[in-house]
């Protein structure tokens, strides 16, 4: 019903669910008929009942949707009569009904909101769903719907559910077994069946997993080049997984993936893949592995003010007034129309749609004033261009010019960047085995095995033993093997391509059975001088890239309240020297470090301080003790002088005591 | 190649047909009860044939499906009468609704009529929606007039919904429409952002809730739901020793009120028909039970009249009107009919039902209290139940149209009142100007994910993600995912419980 594996960590972790594969959720349905029809299968009226029939020992109450309809004598018969009328469909699939014996209670619900999933209907042992069936199905002669009608499959709610034996695999089935399970692996919702043999990883990593798939740049659809998004990741080569599931089929995964299949050696390497990290191969990357877009839409709407002025689209400048001043250079590509030509590659601070705004936006223009008139009103106009403010360069991938329901243009403009992996991009197979590059060596200094195989990505060893992904293993064993052969392999919960198989076919191919290889050292030409696991596994590149994220200053814009720095990246923003890195300081004493970092790389300011009063002055005067006379200069942080006069504003007089140091 | 496979395939066949006749022949009753049952053969095949049905995002597709076809006829059939304070011989009645398709708003001065795509909103920056067409039946001067196609405001359409304009399109037809066919759809288009409702989890409604706590008091709660009304009543047990009284408790009482007064005042006046109703004959449950019959006759509340006096002196009035007061005991009849348990129905005020249910709610309050086991289990699925988009834009537009008949109504009140009309009134022409109301109701509620509904008192915020397009699964995960209601209140508990 719900998926097992897809939960957020952290703060919402258990809260937010997501469905599992094959569950439906009920509408309303009428509660008429099963009033009747309950009453018809010897119920007896509540308001005909009295306390001492209400609780005989062998008299059940019966509700429906948690309303009391009166008692029934046989609860077994009632219920198992209630069933077969649905399974032969006089009623909805969807009313459930079950017995509860603590309450004494047989429950009928047929309200909405209800979670219930198909299963195998078992009579006599036996399940009613033949291969006959399937056969019939595959031909397309039977479609779910004729299951339903015909009493092969049912749907169950979940306390419907509690109340029956369900055998998941046909040889399990005993005498008691009411139903049997469709297909085990749907226990899993759509995101977590993307996992390849998730039954052999630690249960956490299938959760991880679950989590950063979402992030995997990939396909979204095939539409996805005609769509303005505001951010839209593609991958330029996306390929389906080697190591398939039923449910990558199912929800159409295999024909919008979001990944690579990576050639991947186990193996350490040159010291730049610890913690996680990987080691990529530069051939590799330039043959456009992980190679992915980014689309980012920036748009200018042409306003109408209530005045009649608007919004309108200027030249680009021309001539002298274009050769002058520094910022010709923004207006470069723009077009005859004055918005960016399609194409064109667009420098950060470049003008992408020259707008101009009227001035005087309160100026009353009559509005019913004759057109023939209108041109003696002379607008004038500012400029308020739509600027490329991103700090990589990117092109122009379209422009769009529509309108909207009032009647405004709307100007549309995609941009569009191509990146290539480089060190600090994050990664991730399917295993929940996240990393980031850690360097991209050349391929002549990869190691190769003898059939001249170089791997795309080296991984180390040490994220296997404590994530305990075994399931990743089998992976790379499975399409390993599934090159070999030539085919796809099915990686699919509770089933999939068997270990044993896999090796028969490693060793029909002349390779070893445990997906080992001999590998040669690409630096020294000597082999290594262990056997490598070696093979493909499906690589996700995530969203998170250090394009968009790298950041430094030296000096740059203050706040205007503290006159600190600025924070964060997109403000071009300082690197705080916090508390705890403060604590450090002051523990070592540096503070000759302290003053510099705290005060003068920061807020520094110089106030003018009455020695008599010990307030603070301005410009050598005291305006409390209406003197010049004791006033000294002394440098302290803005953000202090500020406390000092917000102090003050609230009736706390603040003293500074000086005294010589 | 192809060949192979298919004599291999057709051997297959002729394999299991041979061992079904086998089978046929020499089953007698204990072979076939030995018989290892054989596997079905690929019968995940199933799996697509359902996914063509239902599941994965379909259930939001069926839920909208559901609201436009029977929920919105239902909406209308409870609220289709309007009349005026003014004119009584003014009546207005609502007679069919229905969903048109997606229309561009400025179709109009729009000549060339091609289909308005989704893909069209998401480029314009427009929202998805299609007109809701009444059909009415007014009083103009003095004759009926039966008005059709009134157009009263629109609807977001749900993508690849009955109404939507992709559904049953082939491959070839969706691209032509800009659309992926592999796009699930169960998402809106509100002015170019794609917008999911999420799947709201919360706990039944209409459903007996026994819970306990480590003080020792146990209740039994109901949050009774029906079109008209939404309320909770608790019936409680203070098990602390000197105190096991066990009393009703409502918000339109503004006490606990003893349970076997209530009992009284349903009508249940002789004190052994209340123990026989709530003990069966059981001697704990009896003995349990019986401080509570021995407090009513310490209070001296023996009949119908004195129980309804006493809580009628508990009832909190809200009503505005309060020029006509009514006896305390009417109103404390009227509060236990209609508004305590509102949803077992008292018709012609018997209360038999509701006494049955109110003696089922005690005794499993007695169960629990006699065996801790027997609370119910919150965090049990089968407890709860999930709202779908189609439940909360029902909920929506029910409370817009009322909003939207009141103005209405208060409109043509202050036209009536009017002592000559130029021309002759028409109701009609004042259905048609309030339609932005629906409209931009439906557009903020979506758009903001904020619910706020004044009827029902309910402020959620939150209801609606943006769809995220980082990846196709990015979007199938939103389309699938479960919020729970109770994040705020809830203390850390059962789903938190994990390692």
């Amino acid at each position: 019903m719900l998926c097992p594996a897809d939960t957020p960590e952290g703060e919402a972790c258990g809260l937010v669910k997501n469905l599992a594969l094959m569950t439906h959720i009920t509408t309303d349905d009428e509660e008429e008929p099963l009033r009747r029809l309950a009453f018809n299968l010897g119920v007896e009226d509540v308001s005909s009942l009295t306390g001492s029939e209400l609780y005989q020992p062998n008299s059940y109450m019966v509700f429906l949707n948690g309303l009391m309809l009166g008692i029934t004598r046989q609860p077994t018969e009632f219920v198992k009569d209630f069933r077969s009328l649905r399974r032969c469909g006089r009623i909805s699939e969807f009313v459930s009904i079950y017995v509860n014996h603590h309450h004494t209670a047989v429950h009928i619900a047929s309200d909405g909101g209800r979670v219930c999933r198909p299963l195998i209907i078992v009579e006599n042992q036996k399940p009613k769903v033949t291969s006959e069936h399937i056969k019939k199905l595959k031909q397309e002669r039977m479609k779910f719907a004729d299951f339903l009608e015909q009493g092969l499959v049912e749907y169950l709610d979940v306390n419907e559910e509690n109340d029956s034996n369900i055998a998941i695999y046909e040889r399990e089935i005993i005498l008691q077994t009411t139903h049997l399970e469709i297909e085990p692996f749907t226990i899993l919702g759509a995101v977590a069946g993307l996992i390849p043999y998730p039954h052999h990883n630690q249960s956490p990593r299938n959760t991880y997993q679950c989590a950063m798939g979402k992030q995997a740049i990939g396909a979204i659809a095939y539409n996805q080049l005609r769509r303005i998004d505001t951010l839209l990741y593609l991958m330029v080569y996306p390929q389906q997984p080697m190591v398939k599931t039923k449910t990558i089929e199912l929800v159409g995964y295999d024909k919008l993936p979001a990944g690579q299949n990576a050639i991947v050696a186990v193996m350490s390497y040159s010291g730049y893949d610890i913690e996680d990290a990987l080691v990529l191969n530069r051939a590799s990357v330039d043959r456009g592995f992980g190679r992915c877009q980014v689309m980012r839409k920036h748009v200018a709407l042409m306003k109408r003010y209530s005045n009649g002025s608007f919004d309108r689209i200027g030249d680009p400048p021309v001539g002298a007034e274009l050769q002058t001043g520094p910022s010709a250079e923004r207006f470069n590509i723009l077009e005859k129309d004055g918005i960016a030509g399609v194409g064109e590659r667009v420098n950060p601070g470049q003008v992408i749609v020259n707008r101009h705004t009227p001035t005087n936006l309160n100026a009353n223009i009559p509005i019913n004033m004759p057109i023939a008139n209108a041109p003696a009103i002379q607008f004038t106009w500012k400029h308020a261009p739509l600027v490329y403010k991103s700090p990589e360069p990117g092109y122009i991938d379209k422009v769009c010019i529509t309108t909207t329901e009032q009647e405004q243009t709307l100007i549309k403009t995609l941009i569009r960047q191509t990146r290539i992996p480089e060190l600090g991009d994050k990664f991730s197979s399917r295993h929940g085995q996240k990393g980031v590059c850690g360097i991209i060596v050349p391929q002549e200094d990869m190691p190769f095995s003898d059939a001249g195989i170089c791997p795309d990505i080296i991984m180390n060893p040490h994220g296997f033993p404590s994530r305990m992904t075994v399931g990743k293993m089998i992976e790379l064993l499975a399409g390993k093997a599934g090159v070999l052969k030539g085919e796809l392999q099915y990686g699919t919960a509770f089933g999939g391509s068997k270990v044993e198989d896999m090796s028969k076919i490693l060793i029909e191919h002349g390779y070893n059975y445990s997906g080992k290889d001999y590998l040669t050292s690409g630096i020294t030409g000597e082999p290594l001088s262990a056997y490598i696991f070696f093979g493909p596994v499906y690589y996700q590149k995530l969203k998170h890239m250090v394009v968009d994220k790298m950041h430094a200053r030296a000096r740059g814009p203050r706040a205007v309240l503290t006159r600190q720095p600025t924070e964060g990246r997109s403000r071009d923003g300082g690197l705080r020297l916090g508390e705890m890195e403060r604590d450090c300081l002051v523990g070592y004493g540096a503070s000759m470090l302290l003053m510099e970092r705290l005060m003068i790389s920061s807020d520094q300011f110089d106030v003018h301080v009455c020695e008599q009063c010990g307030l603070l002055g301005y410009r050598g005067w005291c305006q409390h003790c209406k003197s010049s006379k004791h006033m000294v200069t002394m440098q302290m942080p803005y953000a202090a002088k500020l406390l000092f006069q917000e102090l003050q504003s609230m009736n706390i007089s603040p003293r500074l005591v000086l005294e010589e140091f | 190649m192809g060949k192979k496979t298919v004599t291999f395939a057709d051997d297959k066949n002729s394999e299991i047909k041979n061992d079904y006749e086998k089978f046929k022949k020499s089953s007698t009753a204990i072979e076939s009860m030995t018989a290892p049952i054989k596997n079905i053969e690929d019968k995940w095949q199933l799996l697509p044939a359902f996914l063509k049905v239902k599941g994965l995002v379909k259930q939001h597709i069926d839920s909208f499906n559901y609201f436009v076809e029977t929920e919105l006829k239902k909406i209308i059939r409870a609220n289709d009468m309007i009349t005026s304070d003014v004119d009584p011989s003014f009546w207005l009645k609502y007679l069919d609704i229905k969903i048109g398709p997606p229309e561009r708003p400025d179709t109009d001065h729009d000549a060339h009529q091609n289909v308005f795509t989704p893909h069209e909103c998401r480029l314009r920056d427009l929202t998805y929606s299609g007109n809701i067409y009444v059909d009415v039946e007014y009083v103009r001067g003095k004759t009926r007039v039966i008005r059709k196609d009134t157009i009263i405001g629109k609807l977001p359409i749900m993508l690849r919904s009955s109404k939507c304009v992709l559904t049953g399109k082939s491959d070839e037809d969706l691209a032509k429409m800009f659309e992926c066919p592999l796009d699930p759809g169960g998402y809106f288009i509100i002015k170019g952002t794609e917008k999911v409702i999420l799947i709201q989890e919360q706990l039944s409604k209409n459903r007996i809730i026994v819970e306990g706590d480590k003080k020792g008091l146990v209740q039994a709660y109901v949050t009774s739901s029906t079109h008209e009304r939404k309320s909770k009543t608790y019936i409680v047990a203070k098990n602390d020793g000197k105190n096991d009284k066990i009393t009703l408790k409502h918000n339109s009482i503004s006490e606990e009120i003893p349970i076997v007064i209530v009992m009284k005042a349903m009508g249940i006046q002789s004190d052994k028909e209340i123990a026989q109703l709530i003990s069966g004959g059981n001697q704990t449950f009896l003995s349990m039970f019986s401080p509570n019959i021995e407090h009513a006759a310490k209070i001296k509340i023996f009949t119908q009249k004195q129980a309804l006096d006493f809580i009628g002196s508990k009832v909190k009035v809200t009503r505005k009107i309060a020029n006509v007061r009514r006896p305390m005991a009417e109103e404390a009849l009227e509060i236990l009919a209609t508004v305590v348990l509102a949803h077992v129905p008292v018709i012609d005020l018997n209360f038999q039902p509701k006494v049955i249910y109110i003696a089922v709610m005690i005794r499993r309050v007695l169960m629990a209290l006699a065996n801790e086991n027997l609370v119910d289990d919150r965090d049990y699925v089968g407890n709860k139940r999930l709202e779908l988009a189609g439940s909360l834009l029902s909920l929506l537009f029910e409370d817009l149209f009322k909003k939207f008949n009141f103005d209405l109504k208060l409109n043509i009140d202050k036209l009536l009142k009017k002592p000559n009309r130029a021309s002759e009134f028409d109701a009609h022409k004042q259905l048609m100007q309030h339609g932005d109301c629906i409209t931009n109701g439906f557009v903020r509620a979506i758009a903001t994910g904020n619910w706020s509904l004044k009827r029902f008192k309910m402020e959620r915020a939150g209801i609606t993600h943006v769809l995220s397009r980082l990846s196709y699964i990015s979007a199938l995960g939103t389309m699938t995912r479960i919020t729970s209601q109770y994040e705020k209140t809830r203390k850390i508990s059962g789903p938190r419980a994990l390692q």
